[in-house]
């Protein structure tokens, strides 16, 4: 059975206004225990409603999410379950925290949960830990963080509450590299540590490609597209469509198969370069004989 | 003859909260200059000070130690600050902070407004800063409805409608989506090509800093260098150390090169390598 079973699900902002707008338009997927799943799409394709919806924020105006098989708008009880079991980091977290101290801000999950306060302090210390923030800054105000910090604060804010489906919506917008490879590894090491599933919207094609192991391409309220970065970066077309490009490196690959060559799927630079060596060596080769 | 310099940074330091124990230095003994025209990127690792030199290029900051000068006006000369503020406009990175009114070209009069300007002539620069962001059709669109790249050169045509001759902008495209990014860069390369209009973008994907004439790159409040996009980027030793990293096609070109592919050196950009790609793999 799947984890999550999303049934043809659709949903409308401002119901009965002139400004409605169909956000979702009869999406249907299925989600897997463990999956490490991609979304893709530009603005207001309904990425960030598909995310409300799987953890109940949102209530689909028509169709069901299932969570281990349950309806998950069931009642009040399946949905606080799905709150919990389901965690959503929104998009820029730093600008929701609230508590006076970090601790507080990370423990508010945990608590709502109603946990025992030693298991609640024991949580926050050891999401904390996971996201290197620096204990001592447990007891100061999330305000006087650094941007960063801020953002790792606000995950492990998520995190305390151990989903086991983790959701993140663009968790490494405004990041430099650094902090955006941090990040990155940080959601990697989520998913190895507890088996948890973890979903992540991304504005960029080279990081879906290169962590993801399934994407899907979101257009319009629809579901565009869903299989491996190799399966759907292939469909430069489509996702043209969709507003979107593949990654630099599919892009180079394709450009060389539409002249003729037989270039292989590639996403990191070091495979590319090597696709494209063995190219480069087989037309001097040819060149000489 | 050089262009004359449009903004320069003269050993300029600035601390924030500089009573206090937790004093930071973010911008440290910081000296450049942009000339009339140009496009400038600047690149750095976050809390590398980059946000704080948009501050200090219009005044929004004083610095701590050194000077900002403004075209010639030394931006600590309260009898310069409105025209330091015309001569240089910034723009942020949240368009959202930035939005003052409900209608696009009431938002974007904003600033002319302000400058006491005649009506005509309000209305003049109006258009003509909508049309140099291709924001035209939206004009009597209700801000709050556009995207986020929509906003952001809505934001940036609301500068513009005040004739800076210098616009620096704080990673303006960090919170677009792919085809927002592309049109606000477009709006930006149009605007220093056609206008001539001088840019400073700070921002920290490397491939919007690829185009430019100059790259500053930042490192703790310091700079690390200042020299073409080919140089920077042909050295992506420097770069790691910075806490960044090569634009996508400067990476692709570097691994080719450790393969022992002759990539000519000046090469570093898309275009440049599938025509280097190209030219020694024709088309079958």
């Amino acid at each position: 059975m799947a984890q999550m079973r999303i049934d043809k699900i659709s949903y409308r902002y401002g119901h009965g206004t002139p400004f409605e707008i169909a956000a979702l338009r009869d999406v249907s997927f299925e989600i897997g225990e463990g999956e490490l799943i991609g979304v893709i799409g530009h603005t207001g394709s309904g990425k960030s409603t598909l995310m409300q919806m799987l953890n109940a924020l949102l209530k689909p105006d028509s169709g069901t999410v299932y969570l281990n098989g349950a309806d998950i708008h069931k009642d009040k009880t399946s949905v606080y379950r799905a709150r919990f079991q389901v965690g959503l980091c929104f998009q820029y977290p730093e600008y929701q925290l609230f508590g006076e101290t970090c601790a507080e801000d990370i423990a508010f999950g945990p608590r709502n949960m109603g946990l025992p306060e030693e298991e609640v302090k024991a949580r926050t210390e050891r999401a904390a830990d996971f996201v290197r923030l620096d204990r001592a800054l447990l007891q100061r105000s999330p305000f006087d963080l650094s941007g960063g910090q801020k953002r790792r604060c606000a995950v492990a804010g998520v995190l305390a509450m151990q989903p086991e489906i983790l959701i993140l919506d663009e968790p490494t917008a405004g990041l430099d590299p650094a902090g955006r490879d941090a990040m990155i590894s940080l959601i990697r090491a989520y998913r190895q540590n507890t088996g948890a599933t973890v979903i992540f919207v991304t504005h960029s094609m080279e990081i879906a490609a290169a962590v993801s192991e399934r994407i899907l391409v979101m257009d319009h309220g629809t579901l565009a597209l869903d299989g491996t970065p190799a399966e759907v970066f292939s469909q430069a077309e489509l996702l043209e469509k969709c507003g979107l490009a593949p990654p630099f490196s599919a892009r180079v690959l394709s450009a060389l198969r539409a002249r003729g060559y037989d270039a292989p799927d590639a996403f990191a630079p070091e495979e590319t370069a090597d696709a494209l060596c063995a190219l480069l060596r087989a037309e001097e080769k040819q060149t000489v004989c | 003859m050089d262009r004359a310099e449009i903004l320069r940074f003269d050993h300029v330091s600035y601390i924030y909260e500089e009573e206090e124990a937790s004093a930071v230095k973010a911008v440290d003994d910081l000296s450049f200059s942009v000339k009339e025209g140009e496009f400038l990127a600047v690149l750095g690792h976050n809390g590398s000070g980059k946000s704080t030199v948009a501050r200090l290029a219009n005044g929004l900051y004083l610095p701590t130690e050194g000077k900002v000068f403004a075209a010639d006006m030394d931006t600590a000369d309260p009898a310069c600050e409105i025209d330091v503020r015309k001569t240089v406009g910034v723009v942020f990175q949240n368009p959202d902070n930035q939005i003052v009114a409900s209608i696009v070209e009431e938002d974007v009069a904003f600033g002319p407004e302000n400058l006491n300007l005649p009506q005509k002539e309000i209305r003049r620069r109006v258009d003509a800063a909508l049309d140099a962001v291709g924001m035209t059709e939206y004009a009597g669109h209700e801000t709050h409805r556009l995207s986020g790249g929509q906003k952001q050169r809505v934001a940036i045509a609301g500068i513009i409608a005040m004739r800076p001759r210098c616009l620096v902008l704080d990673e303006p495209t960090a919170m677009l989506d792919p085809r927002g990014r592309a049109d606000v860069m477009k709006t930006l390369i149009s605007l220093n090509r056609d206008l001539g209009i001088a840019v400073v973008l700070i921002t920290h994907f490397m491939d919007e800093a690829a185009g430019a004439d100059r790259v500053l790159l930042m490192k703790n409040g310091r700079r690390a260098a200042l020299e073409t996009p080919d140089r920077i980027f042909s050295e992506p030793g420097r770069l790691t150390a910075c806490g960044l990293e090569l634009p996508d096609a400067a990476k692709l070109c570097d691994c080719l090169r450790k393969r022992g592919v002759k990539v000519p050196p000046e090469v570093y950009r898309e275009e440049q390598l599938l025509a280097y790609l190209f030219k020694r793999l024709p088309e079958r």
